[in-house]
């Protein structure tokens, strides 16, 4: 197996958002997802409280975080704002997609805590989201 | 948990590869040093192949394919690259592989062969296939 080096993901990643318009849209979903073998697509029901969207992020800007493992990542925090009344919802996680289509996905992740949203409940949503490679050699 | 899906490493790796990015061109050399790769390798670190005949290979965009193996993980291949001295003039022993930028100036990753292969004249050489795979630390 290949090890890469930093410099390379650095460089993929640059080149990846570049293609991407520096802008990743970024969607939340309300029910636990079990990851489906060998990176393929997963299944989940997206978020419908009111006033939700997915939000569109400008990672092409934000900060980059080198780790001491070799790995480097960028941080982006996506918000959402309820409105009220709305439908409550419990929230598992997140997904980013490249632009309006749902898929193909191309990173979720999973909240340590379900956070529910709605209903009385919190009326904002803020997600901080690392984004980056490790290396898998 | 963070999962990067397949076609999220295929997008990556797709666009470091297209015509004009990083992979356009980069250039496959061996080494003849004693080495293990490592995530942060400079050029320095690698003693490049000096034996008769021997030149690094450069991989143009077209040439990296898309893969995907059993297990899900995605990457890229190369195509086969055969390294083969000329002469006899001078012999290396070369311990493994790695790619820079099309500069020569950057490290993309290294690899290090099952074992050394001794270059030692026409006939000793091999043919090699430099191969990217990138799989999400969560699946």
């Amino acid at each position: 197996m290949g090890i890469l080096t930093r410099a390379a993901f650095q460089q993929f990643f640059i080149d990846w958002l570049a293609n991407l318009g520096g802008i990743i849209h970024v969607g939340l979903f309300q029910e636990p997802v079990v990851p489906p073998p060998g990176g393929q697509q997963p299944t989940f029901t997206e978020a419908n409280f009111t006033g939700y969207g997915r939000a569109g992020v400008n990672v092409g800007t934000a900060a980059k975080h080198d780790q001491a493992d070799g790995s480097t990542m960028r941080a982006v925090t996506a918000v959402w704002e309820a409105s009220l009344p709305s439908a409550l919802n419990v929230l598992y996680g997140f997904f980013i997609i490249s632009g309006s289509s749902p898929f193909p996905i191309l990173v979720w992740g999973s909240f340590d805590t379900p956070l529910a949203v709605g209903a009385g409940l919190y009326t904002s949503v803020n997600v901080l989201i690392g984004l980056g490679f490790e290396n898998a050699g | 948990m963070l999962v990067f899906t397949q076609a999220g490493v295929t997008s990556i790796l797709a666009d470091a590869a297209a015509a004009g990015k990083i992979l356009d061109g980069a250039l496959v050399h061996l080494y003849q040093n004693n080495y293990n790769p490592t995530p942060f390798d400079v050029i320095a670190d690698y003693t490049e192949a000096t034996y008769t005949g021997y030149a690094s290979q450069a991989v143009a965009s077209a040439a990296w394919n898309p893969v995907v193996q059993a297990d899900g993980s995605a990457g890229l291949i190369g195509p086969g690259l055969f390294f083969n001295p000329t002469g006899t003039a001078i012999t290396n022993v070369v311990y493994g592989y790695y790619v820079t930028d099309s500069t020569g100036a950057t490290v993309l990753w290294g690899e290090r062969f099952a074992a050394p292969v001794g270059m030692t004249g026409p006939g000793s050489g091999f043919t090699m296939v430099p191969q990217l795979n990138g799989v999400s630390q969560s699946s």
